[in-house]
């Protein structure tokens, strides 16, 4: 399954390739997640390759948009997985959460990376915390990798 | 002869109660985006 966004898809084929004013290289990729601190957004429905999947309700450490001190990241080398988050994200419900998949995006929201929970839905109730385990590079509780 | 192996998955994600006992857990999750372009057979 893919589980990156089809717009980032075309943003990298198009960086990469002669899609520039006469052949120079295309300058689509820019900044397309932005220049501050990405989000970690939990949808309580399946997120695609085109759209977001349907944010959970705020909770206690959760907020709209997702959780936004992920810790810097590992980067990759030599073509490697990056894991996400540094440091583990938690949130308490106050409304009872049924937890699909997620969304790595910019901070105004601009999709990145997408993929569903292992074992989900997984369900949290009111009073219960949800984590994603933080942790440095294969250790943290996603791995995003392209090959 | 080699080491017996282990099945043990990293946690990537956990519920815990108000108590702070762990309620639910499940593994990594691994994202493998494809940048592969086919071949035409």
């Amino acid at each position: 399954m893919a589980a990156i966004d089809q717009t980032l898809v075309s943003l990298i084929l198009n960086a990469l390739t002669p899609t520039g004013a006469a052949g120079i290289p295309g300058t689509a990729l820019g900044t397309p997640v932005g220049t501050t601190a990405m989000k970690l957004r939990l949808n309580s429905t399946a997120s695609t390759a085109t759209a977001a999947g349907t944010e959970i309700a705020n909770g206690t450490g959760y907020a709209a948009g997702g959780w936004t001190s992920l810790g810097a990241s590992t980067a990759s080398s030599a073509g490697g997985a990056v894991g996400v988050p540094l440091t583990t994200q938690s949130a308490t419900a106050t409304a009872a959460w049924s937890i699909v998949s997620f969304d790595l995006t910019g901070n105004a929201a601009q999709r990145s990376w997408w993929g569903l929970f292992n074992a989900q839905p997984i369900v949290v109730g009111i009073g219960n915390t949800f984590q994603v385990t933080g942790g440095s590079g294969a250790a943290a509780g996603i791995q995003i990798s392209l090959t | 002869m080699g080491e017996p192996t282990s099945e043990e998955q990293p946690v990537g994600w956990q519920v815990t109660g108000p108590d702070g006992n762990v309620v639910a857990s499940g593994p990594q999750t691994v994202l493998e985006a494809s940048a592969d372009a086919g071949e035409e057979t």
